[in-house]
């Protein structure tokens, strides 16, 4: 891993009207990373991913991407990064291999190039057999794939995965994982990582933030972080800082 | 307790009405309060005095033709309440809920006669605000009593009633059978254009054909469909309690069956409908199939024309444009859209050249011209707006999430815009070819017109698609066609292109005396669309790729 720094923000602020989606982050991620976005659902993470990736302008603060501003130098980030969105945005009507070929067009790739990317990439997702299907027959769990293969394809610098592993099954999530550990281990490609799930956090992410309310409270290792908060994993590190511990009492009190 | 039906009618009521939810109670007694005023006091005074304007002709039509005229009458509502709930439910299918409901220990037949009881009030009020437009004329041509008209609106009563249950017994059989999923939805948002053909017939047919209509149906095979008894039914009342003295002896050759058989029919219809509608309830409200097992339709290998268009266009904006093509086309709803779309204007030069009919074979020198610039004209205004909203509109964009996957390329959304562009316009040459060669064979044209009767039509839909484009770029709304903002697209476009295509009408006019030349004059009439179509792209596409704020 080289010492440049992929993403850097100073005091990075977000604000819908009145509501602070993102509170004065500052954050340094370094190349060749994999960094661990932690936290509920509405803390901040997509808001945060999509200042990050040009997509949304953020209230206040500065950030850069790769070495390329986000108030001034959008297209450039875009053509830096990968992005894999929360939701699946794919088109029911293309097969995977035509919709990989789509994405690759928006990214300026086209012809032979292209063609065995796609083929090796549909292979590496145990897709080869169903690539010619359309989309509208997949399952969420086969989207997912495709969407990670299309997030890929263009061989970005830096890719932000919101939730990748969400709509995975188990043998799909550790296919992931590898794939994520592989790429950044053999070619340097950072990966910005929104998620839940805490354990498979703990096993890619080199670094973690943790992010409530817009606010980033904790950062560290994994096992920095755990040690700190004086847990046995990070899970229980994770529900003592959110604040989502079950209080047992209440499980039945309903019933009354 | 509340039974069970009751609290899906009432579920079913909320979730139509959820736009006035706020005040929901006010705004249901001010419209059937409006509805029953307008019923009772307005439309008895107000369409017989529109229909006196006409001078003595109508009255004497609808006394001389009126158990015709009534079949046609009543083919038009039973289209309207029968076709419209389900095109209406088809635009998206929602069976999620059954699934909460059958495992909430509901019987079928609840949820079936729940749907169905969810949908009075609506489909009611629409009967109340129509039927005395549809049926004043006759009360007051006949000078039907007040019992008489009493006893013809629960015919309509009853037959708006087991309509819209069949309505509801086929709008379920329909989605459950295409399943929620993905490739159904699509499915069904082109069968809702289907069935709307279904309702154009009798209006284009009481609009300008309603003798010849009328003549088709008093023909006995009519005398198999329901609508046949209602309006025998109601027929039979206005016979009996007319006061003008008309018999049932002139019309027996249209009148098969008596009063009592008549009524007969109808009410076992509508016993038999809910007797089917309960009994099939259990095999109609199942679930289709899952991803495994649904159907799965595999791509060959791509077709001549789109490997001459990779080869025309080569490199990644080629490939943009081929995929744009495919995905546009492989949607049903997007095909049966434009079919629809020709369909209308493969029917408009059919009734003007109907129309036209009496102008004598020796017309005088410039009516030719000016045949030829009014289909040209109206052919470009009924393509302009379908393809406009078709291409434009609703088959831009799929989803929120598919537009941040092609924000996030560099330029993503104006090299996605053009290859939407450039495919919109290769298939509106087909759809434009159409009509063209159609109206130019009904017309007898030359070849010269003819291309220029294609040409104009050709530019003024580009014209619309580029304002399509624009102004669902400036608000785009995906495909939620039940959305306001949708709503909102849909009038803007359609308000937009009939503004400019009418100011170029009149400017095409002004200028005939000047310009002699036809083709010359409609491609001046064509650039304000194309101009302003322009603008809009511009602006529109501007604004998508823009940064989002919020």
């Amino acid at each position: 891993m080289s010492n440049s720094i992929d993403i850097k923000t100073e005091k990075l602020s977000k604000n819908f009207g009145s509501i602070r989606a993102l509170v004065d982050l500052d954050l340094e991620v370094k190349r060749g990373s994999t960094f661990g976005f932690l936290g509920p659902n509405g803390a901040g993470k997509t808001t945060t991913v999509r200042m990050l990736s040009g997509l949304l302008r953020p209230t206040s603060g500065n950030a850069s991407v790769c070495g390329f501003d986000v108030h001034t130098q959008r297209d450039e980030i875009k053509a830096a990064t990968g992005l894999l969105p929360e939701a699946p945005g794919l088109y029911s009507k293309l097969s995977a291999n035509e919709f990989l070929e789509f994405i690759g067009a928006l990214n300026d790739l086209h012809g032979e190039t292209l063609h065995r990317r796609i083929d090796q990439l549909m292979s590496l997702m145990g897709l080869e057999g169903r690539q010619n299907d359309l989309l509208e027959s997949y399952s969420s769990g086969m989207k997912q794939k495709v969407l990670v293969a299309s997030t890929i394809l263009h061989e970005p610098r830096l890719v932000f995965l919101d939730e990748p592993t969400s709509r995975l099954d188990p043998a799909a999530s550790a296919l992931v994982k590898e794939l994520i550990l592989a790429l950044a281990k053999e070619t340097e490609t950072t990966f910005f990582i929104c998620t839940h799930m805490t354990d498979f956090a703990e096993d890619v992410c080199g670094t973690i933030g943790i992010l409530n309310e817009g606010i980033l409270t904790t950062l560290g290792s994994p096992e920095e972080i755990v040690q700190n908060i004086g847990v046995d994993d990070l899970e229980e590190a994770y529900l003592k800082i959110v604040g989502g511990e079950v209080d047992r009492s209440r499980l039945l009190a309903w019933r009354d | 307790m509340p039974r069970k039906w009751y609290v899906i009618a009432k579920a079913e009521f909320f979730a139509q009405t959820y736009r006035f939810r706020r005040w929901r109670k006010v705004t249901g007694i001010v419209l059937f309060g409006l509805a029953i005023i307008w019923a009772l006091f307005i439309a008895p005074v107000f369409i017989p005095s529109v229909l006196d304007s006409f001078g003595p002709g109508i009255d004497l039509l609808l006394i001389g033709s009126f158990p015709s005229l009534m079949r046609t009458v009543m083919l038009f509502l039973w289209v309207v309440v029968l076709i419209y709930p389900i095109s209406y439910a088809l635009q998206e299918i929602q069976i999620g809920q059954w699934e909460i409901m059958l495992s909430n220990n509901v019987s079928t037949r609840s949820m079936m006669f729940g749907s169905f009881l969810g949908k009075v009030p609506s489909y009611g009020l629409l009967v109340l605000f129509m039927a005395p437009i549809l049926l004043t004329p006759f009360t007051d041509a006949l000078a039907v009593s007040p019992l008489g008209q009493i006893l013809i609106y629960l015919v309509v009563f009853v037959v708006a009633l087991s309509t819209l249950f069949l309505s509801t017994l086929l709008t379920t059989a329909i989605q459950a059978k295409l399943g929620d999923s993905t490739r159904g939805n699509d499915l069904a948002k082109a069968l809702s254009m289907v069935v709307a053909v279904v309702v154009l017939v009798p209006m284009y047919g009481l609009m300008y054909f309603s003798e010849a209509m009328s003549a088709a149906l008093g023909m006995d095979v009519f005398l198999l469909f329901p609508f046949t008894w209602a309006a025998d039914a109601i027929s039979w009342t206005i016979i009996i309690f007319n006061g003008i003295g008309v018999s049932a002896g002139a019309f027996l050759t249209v009148l098969k069956f008596d009063a009592l058989t008549s009524l007969s029919l109808l009410m076992a219809f509508s016993g038999l409908v809910v007797v089917v509608a309960f009994r099939a309830a259990d095999r109609i409200f199942s679930f289709g199939a899952g991803p495994r097992t649904e159907k799965i339709i595999t791509v060959k290998g791509e077709n001549i024309f789109l490997r001459k268009m990779r080869d025309f266009f080569p490199g990644p904006f080629g490939v943009t444009v081929v995929t744009s093509i495919k995905e546009f086309s492989r949607k049903m709803q997007n095909v049966s859209r434009l079919a629809y779309g020709v369909i209308l204007s493969v029917l408009l030069p059919v009734i003007l050249s109907y129309s036209l009919g009496s102008i004598p074979e020796e017309m005088p020198e410039g009516v030719e011209s000016f045949i030829l610039l009014i289909v040209v004209l109206i052919l470009g205004m009924m393509i302009a707006m379908i393809s406009g909203i078709t291409f434009g509109g609703l088959g831009f964009l799929e989803s929120k999430d598919q537009l941040w996957i092609i924000k996030s390329a560099p330029g993503g959304v104006w090299k996605f815009a053009k290859a939407r562009l450039v495919q919109s316009i290769f298939l509106a040459i087909l759809i434009v070819a159409i009509p063209s060669v159609f109206v130019a064979i009904v017309f007898q044209f030359s070849i010269f017109d003819a291309i220029t009767v294609f040409g104009y039509t050709l530019l003024v839909t580009i014209g619309a698609v580029l304002i399509c484009i624009g102004i669902t770029a400036i608000n785009p709304t995906y495909e939620n066609q039940k959305s306001m903002s949708f709503m909102l697209n849909t009038f803007a476009s359609i308000f937009v292109i009939m503004f400019l295509l009418l100011f170029s009408m009149v400017t095409g006019f002004s200028l005939m005396a000047t310009v002699q030349s036809i083709p010359l004059l409609l491609l001046i009439s064509a650039t304000p669309m194309l101009a302003a179509g322009a603008l809009l792209y511009v602006v529109g596409i501007a604004k998508m790729s823009m940064t989002d704020t919020t």
